[in-house]
């Protein structure tokens, strides 16, 4: 064995027993490094790109113990740069790796599982359990993953429900062990004489030897296929885990959506394309969808996709065979998408396939394109009812203007009309203004007609009455007038004068009459007037007499 | 994008009061109609946003190693 097979070896290995992948553990090309500058001391590890203090102290020890084992084979080292990693993949033949793995006859090893040492040496002599262990590891190493078909036969189940059988074709026979989980995973009954593919890897037991331990179990033939999904679906039906009242309602406008497919296969294409753009957070785990292998895979998936806070689950691959499909007809699969904690779409194969998985799911279509179309249907359903929401609501707005623009026309109206009333009741006004003012100018000029006219007259009449005056005012009228006025005053102041020098006292005096006065100058008329021995005045023409009254 | 989901899910709602609101009336007062129909137009506006095409996100997750 190289020293390049040994650190590969050594590397898958230790990262199994770190639960690491092994580039973890080394780089390949770490490993050629090692191999082409054979590193004596740490000091030159920690030379070689991809070691560093740390795992310079944690393998340290363990890669120089390599080196130093196979110093003596430094003459390797040129072929095995060409074999390259390719070796210990896993997807290669049994007689490929067969062929390989092959322990050189000459060469005997030193395994120590505590240190994980191998020491290459001639001389040394090795325990049995050391060699079987060696053996186990190697054989473990090398075959992590093989599919082998053959008939079932001495089939057996303990009481911890491990199954023991072996596995045969026309030439040779090998023993096989499933344990209890991988068997109930598998979710296939075998008996003897069926056909089956066991998945697996041997092992080196320290007792019983050479055996094979299988990991899964499925059923060969389209017969024992379908006898199998027959049985399984009766199964599930009488537990009612088909019933339409067991299907959840797909949410609204999902956004989380889980994915689980293959990387691979177009079913990925088919969904994504047909999915939309709706701003989707796709949460994509892959799986294997071929064959029981899948099993795995998809419980991986669903347990992982049963933690991310999903809107819904998706499980999409395009169609095949029965075989090819049977990880969808899973008890153990089934019974995780009934139990799975959001909604699950499963599209499935192609119009006729129609698998267990698609039967039990919320939502069941028969390709990844209609799974796509079940994702999207509320969101399209959105977009419509958006768009006529909104085409009612341009209704109804143009209804509204329409409304406010008869509003708008009435008030128009109104406005008009009363303007048009103030208008003509200013017409009426104005006319009436107009016909006032005629009116008072036909007056005026009337008025001037007749103020000219009476003018006229009343300027004739006074020149007539003038002219009248002037024929009475003449001077010999006027003295005619005044010597007629004056001898008539003549006569009349002469009858006036005889009638006045007729009455006068002083003629009566003249004449011998007296006036006898008492003392306070009243006339004494009668004898009672006076008093005797009262003293009176008697007025003559020429004087007065004083005198006493004596007697009466 | 939750926030968008709710929010869509909201507006929705609102839009489908605006509109049995004025399918409800017999004559409608001109003046909240048209003060409903400006708020449903920004409703749909956002709506149509959010359903117009959105680039959809991507992640691959993987086993989780705690288990």
């Amino acid at each position: 064995m190289t020293l390049m097979q040994q650190l590969i070896m050594w590397q898958q290995e230790q990262a199994r027993k770190e639960h690491l992948e092994p580039y973890m553990v080394l780089q390949f090309n770490t490993i050629k490094e090692i191999v082409r500058l054979q590193p004596k001391t740490s000091l030159d590890l920690l030379h070689i790109k991809g070691i560093g203090p740390a795992k310079a102290r944690k393998y340290g020890e363990i890669i120089l113990g390599f080196v130093r084992g196979n110093s003596i084979n430094k003459d390797e080292i040129s072929t095995t740069e060409g074999v390259g990693g390719d070796l210990f993949s896993e997807a290669q033949t049994v007689n490929d790796l067969a062929a390989h793995s092959s322990i050189p006859a000459s060469q005997s090893m030193h395994y120590d599982q505590e240190t994980g040492e191998v020491i290459d040496d001639q001389d040394a002599v090795v325990s049995v359990t050391d060699f079987v262990t060696m053996m186990d590891t190697m054989l473990r190493t090398n075959f992590r993953s093989v599919r082998i078909q053959g008939e079932v036969v001495g089939f057996k189940q303990n009481a911890s429900g491990h199954v023991y059988f072996e596995i045969k074709d026309r030439f040779s026979v090998m023993r096989c062990m499933i344990f209890r989980d991988r068997y109930g995973l598998s979710g296939v009954q075998i008996s003897d004489g069926m056909e089956i593919v066991i998945t697996g890897y041997p092992n080196y037991h320290k007792q019983y030897g050479f055996g094979f331990v299988g990991t899964m179990v499925e059923l060969y033939g389209e017969g024992a296929l379908k006898k199998a999904y027959d049985d399984l679906k009766k199964k599930f039906e009488n537990e009612g885990l088909f019933a339409p009242e067991k299907k959840r309602v797909l949410p609204q406008l999902p956004e989380r959506i889980g994915l689980i497919t293959s990387r691979t296969g177009a079913a990925i294409g088919d969904f994504t394309t047909n999915v939309g753009q709706y701003g989707y957070k796709i949460i994509f785990h892959q799986s294997r969808v071929e064959g029981a292998q899948a099993v795995d895979d998809l419980m991986e998936a669903l347990a992982t996709m049963a933690k991310k806070n999903l809107d819904v689950l998706v499980i999409v691959r395009g169609g095949g065979s029965l075989e090819s499909l049977q990880a969808f007809n899973n008890e153990n699969i089934v019974r995780m998408i009934a139990q799975f904690p959001v909604p699950v779409i499963a599209g499935v194969g192609h119009e006729q396939d129609e698998t267990l998985t698609t039967l039990v799911a919320d939502r069941g279509v028969s390709t990844p394109t209609a799974a796509a179309r079940a994702v999207r249907e509320s969101w399209d359903q959105c977009g419509e009812l958006v768009r006529s929401k909104e085409q009612m609501l341009t209704h109804f707005f143009e209804r509204a203007l329409r409304q406010m623009q008869e509003y708008i026309d009435v008030k128009e109206r109104n406005i008009t009309n009363a303007l048009e009333h103030i208008v003509s009741s200013a017409h009426i006004l104005f006319h009436r203004f107009i016909v006032s003012a005629q009116n008072v100018t036909q007056d005026i000029d009337r008025y001037k007609v007749f103020l000219r006219t009476s003018q006229k007259s009343m300027i004739q009449a006074y020149e007539r009455r003038i002219a009248d005056s002037h024929k009475t005012l003449s001077i010999s009228h006027v003295v005619n007038v005044l010597r007629r006025g004056m001898s008539y005053n003549v006569e009349r102041l002469r009858f006036f004068h005889k009638t006045i020098s007729h009455y006068d006292p002083q003629r009566q005096l003249s004449l011998g009459y007296s006036i006898a006065r008492d003392a306070y100058g009243k006339i004494v008329r009668n004898c009672g007037d006076v008093t005797v021995g009262e003293r009176i005045d008697i007025q003559v023409s020429d004087g007065s007499i004083h005198t006493i009254v004596n007697e009466k | 994008m939750a926030q968008a989901k709710s929010n869509l899910t909201k507006n929705l709602k609102e839009i489908e009061e605006i509109v049995s609101w004025f399918e409800s009336q017999e004559e409608v007062d001109v003046e909240k109609g048209i003060e409903k129909v400006k708020i449903g137009a920004k409703l749909i506006k956002e709506s149509k946003k959010r359903l117009q095409e959105i680039e959809n996100e991507f992640e691959e997750v993987k086993k989780e190693l705690a288990e």
